[in-house]
């Protein structure tokens, strides 16, 4: 077995990112014009430039992403089959990642079932990264919006009930297991589903100490004021910009979660907080503002760095 | 003492509805095998079984990536078992909690997490029409 403790590897960065890109939700298939792919590939690009491997991708079809594969950088990726079918509905989501530092070992979908209803909880994607150790399990979800499903609605927490459980499958049989969630939750950091019914944690530190526990680290971007410096750790406003909310216009619906063992602490990487951030550049967040742009979500990122 | 009665009560109450819960899926699977056995003329059963191959190749890379990972629980598996020479294979992959439900099934590249007995039977049945299935049975018949 290789001396971890010396690997070449060590300092080696690997970013992640999550993005709505609502080009093609269930409802309106293929509502996306050619400058709005061209607006896309500028974002993955970008995003791609900054370090990013691994992209999560929700409310895109199989031709946004024939669209998005013409251009050269972002056609040497692979992405998973998007739209994938679940009895009469389907899937809006793939993953997009670099071959040359993921292998896909198994992909498998979580599905939880109240009476005779299917609840598309994720997609479950495996990965080998080369030179790592250990799987990379990332869960991709997109749950119903608020407009579908209100924010009080049960199902909520039967959502994060069976996502949490199937989590647990993979934590029972490693504890040690390297485990990213990422989606649109159309649920904030604090709400029930969110916290409690996943156990994510806001605090860094007590997801480190207690077995189980994932880590949230986009509590921290709730603020109206974008602010950041030497001394403070940067925060965003949000991810989606929904212009008639009642008490709030951004929210932060678009989150990335951590298992324990990608916090540093005895594994190989090490979550770098100060890089996950909301992705606010390419011009994104004057699409987002704009009413008759497509564009409602912001991407969200965060870099791993190897430790060992 | 009044405030913990009511505590006491809370515990007793959600423990027979987890009795009552883990009943309700055990008839579920009873009626699961006593169908199998009508249409393979007595010959296959049903169980619930230790399984003895991994479920998935997560479940292998699980395994495989970590010294130190130890199964603490059995991985289950919902069993077809032919009643006179004893050969079986596994229909899927079987998974609970403490609390009865959600049951787990895990077959065809999907988890499935059926919280109520509407979806246990929904998923059962959508398990046993499955072609994959048949295939398997014919071969334990013989």
């Amino acid at each position: 077995m290789a001396n971890l403790d010396q690997s070449p590897l060590q300092g080696e960065a690997l970013g992640l990112a999550w993005w709505n890109t609502s080009l093609s939700p269930n409802a309106k298939p293929g509502r996306a014009a050619a400058p709005d792919h061209a607006h896309a590939v500028d974002v993955l690009k970008a995003m791609i430039a900054s370090g990013v491997s691994v992209v999560g991708l929700a409310e895109i079809a199989v031709a946004d992403v024939d669209e998005l594969r013409k251009d050269p950088e972002i056609g040497a990726w692979l992405f998973t089959e998007a739209g994938r079918p679940v009895g009469k509905s389907r899937f809006d989501t793939c993953i997009a990642y670099d071959p040359a530092r993921f292998t896909l070992s198994e992909e498998k979908e979580v599905i939880g079932r109240r009476g005779r209803r299917r609840l598309k909880v994720a997609q479950h994607f495996a990965f080998d990264l080369s030179g790592g150790v250990g799987a990379l399990h990332v869960f991709v979800s997109h749950w119903p919006s608020r407009l579908h499903l209100h924010q009080a609605a049960p199902d909520r927490l039967v959502y994060a009930g069976v996502l949490r459980g199937a989590i647990d499958g993979i934590l029972e049989l490693d504890q040690s297991a390297q485990v990213v969630l990422m989606g649109d939750y159309n649920d904030e950091p604090f709400d029930n589903s969110m916290s409690y019914g996943l156990l994510a944690s806001r605090e860094r530190e007590y997801a480190v100490k207690k077995p189980g526990l994932l880590y949230n680290p986009f509590w921290r971007h709730m603020a109206s004021i974008v602010h950041g410096g030497a001394c403070s750790p940067c925060s965003d406003k949000g991810t989606y910009y929904y212009a008639g909310g009642e008490i709030a216009r951004w929210f932060m619906f678009d989150q990335m979660l951590f298992s324990q063992s990608l916090l540093g602490i005895g594994g190989v990487w090490d979550l770098d907080d100060s890089l996950t951030r909301v992705y606010a550049a390419n011009g994104l967040v004057e699409s987002v503002l704009r009413s008759k742009s497509i564009f409602d979500h912001l991407p969200v990122v965060a870099h791993l760095k190897r430790v060992k | 003492m009044d405030k913990y009665v009511g505590a006491f009560r809370a515990g007793i109450a959600a423990a027979n509805e987890v009795h009552e819960s883990q009943r309700e899926i055990d008839t579920v699977l009873r009626e699961f095998s006593n169908a199998l056995e009508r249409a393979t003329d007595g010959r296959l059963r049903v169980a619930i079984t230790e399984s003895s191959f991994l479920m998935s190749a997560i479940e292998d890379a699980v395994i495989a990536a970590s010294a130190q990972a130890r199964p603490k629980g059995k991985r289950l598996s919902l069993a077809a078992i032919n009643k006179v020479n004893g050969k079986s294979f596994e229909m899927a992959g079987w998974r609970q909690g403490k609390s009865a439900y959600p049951c787990w099934l895990i077959f065809r590249n999907q988890d499935i997490a059926c919280t109520d007995r509407a979806s246990l039977e929904v998923e059962l049945a959508r398990l046993a029409a499955s072609p994959d299935v048949g295939e398997r049975i014919l071969e334990v018949l013989k």
